[in-house]
């Protein structure tokens, strides 16, 4: 909030709230889809969709969690309709291996979002959401609908599949079907 | 050579609830996540974790597009600036 001023009503707070998650909206998008352009298109018709639902949220509630919900279910939408969503961007992995010096890591950077773009949406949404994005595994839960154990399972399973995926084994196990996708609508 | 990943345990990673509270989204919420993966880092290392992590603050340090904050100022000028008649 620039200057520490306080916002003059609740559409003033909406909208700050808004903009100061625009990075993390577009970053967790860009997780989703893999498509920068694609991503800042989901990322945009998510706000159009809060803002023209903004009555509904309730002041105090977790803001970050209803905006990603938001922005989720906007992108299975997406998909359902275009499945050119779900491929990843392939100049994505190679910008990362110019841009970044990961020799520290043990581990290319490139790899792992090459990988990253092959998972099936449900593991990837949720390690862009908890190991990457820093949020709970309860914040990840109210987001996706899920159980905390089926949280924590999918969090695995993509570990797991990346790690395959970065050593060369394309073998992934398919989740049950009942296992998959968004099990629950944002309220909007 | 095949390479190997060495994992370690992520601790209390993910169980500590909501990291920031809603009015200090934005740069103060980077924050807040960027001291608690500092304390985290502190004890163990993932690389695939870190590597998650680049990926994601890579997109948190691009420059906002002009184009999302010319929507938010058309959705305010529909909700007539967002201030009370």
């Amino acid at each position: 909030m620039p200057g520490g001023r306080k916002p003059s009503d609740p559409v003033d707070e909406f909208k700050e709230q808004m903009v100061a998650l625009i990075p993390s909206l577009r970053a967790f998008a860009r997780g989703l889809c893999g498509n920068r352009d694609m991503a800042d298109d989901l990322a945009q018709e998510a706000m159009v969709r809060a803002w023209a639902a903004r009555d509904s949220f309730t002041p105090g509630t977790n803001f970050r969690a209803w905006m990603f919900m938001i922005v989720r279910n906007q992108f299975y939408t997406t998909i359902r309709k275009n499945a050119r969503m779900v491929s990843w961007d392939p100049e994505v992995a190679e910008r990362l291996l110019v841009a970044q010096p990961t020799q520290h890591l043990g581990i290319e950077i490139a790899d792992v979002a090459r990988a990253l773009g092959k998972l099936p949406p449900e593991q990837r949404e949720m390690l862009m959401l908890v190991p990457a994005g820093g949020l709970s595994y309860e914040e990840a839960a109210e987001i996706t609908g899920c159980a905390l154990g089926t949280v924590k399972s999918r969090i695995a399973r993509g570990r797991a599949a990346l790690t395959r995926l970065i050593d060369g084994e394309d073998t992934e196990k398919p989740e049950s079907r009942d296992d998959r996708g968004p099990a629950r609508q944002a309220r909007i | 050579m095949k390479r190997q990943l060495v994992y370690y345990d992520m601790g209390d990673r993910g169980k500590n609830g909501p990291l920031t509270e809603l009015s200090s989204m934005g740069k103060a919420d980077n924050k807040a996540q960027n001291n608690r993966r500092a304390d985290k880092s502190a004890s163990t290392f993932d690389p695939l974790e870190a590597a998650l992590r680049k990926i994601h603050d890579r997109v948190l340090s691009e420059d906002i597009p002009t184009e999302f904050l010319d929507l938010l100022d058309k959705l305010d000028e529909r909700a007539g600036g967002g201030k009370p008649s």
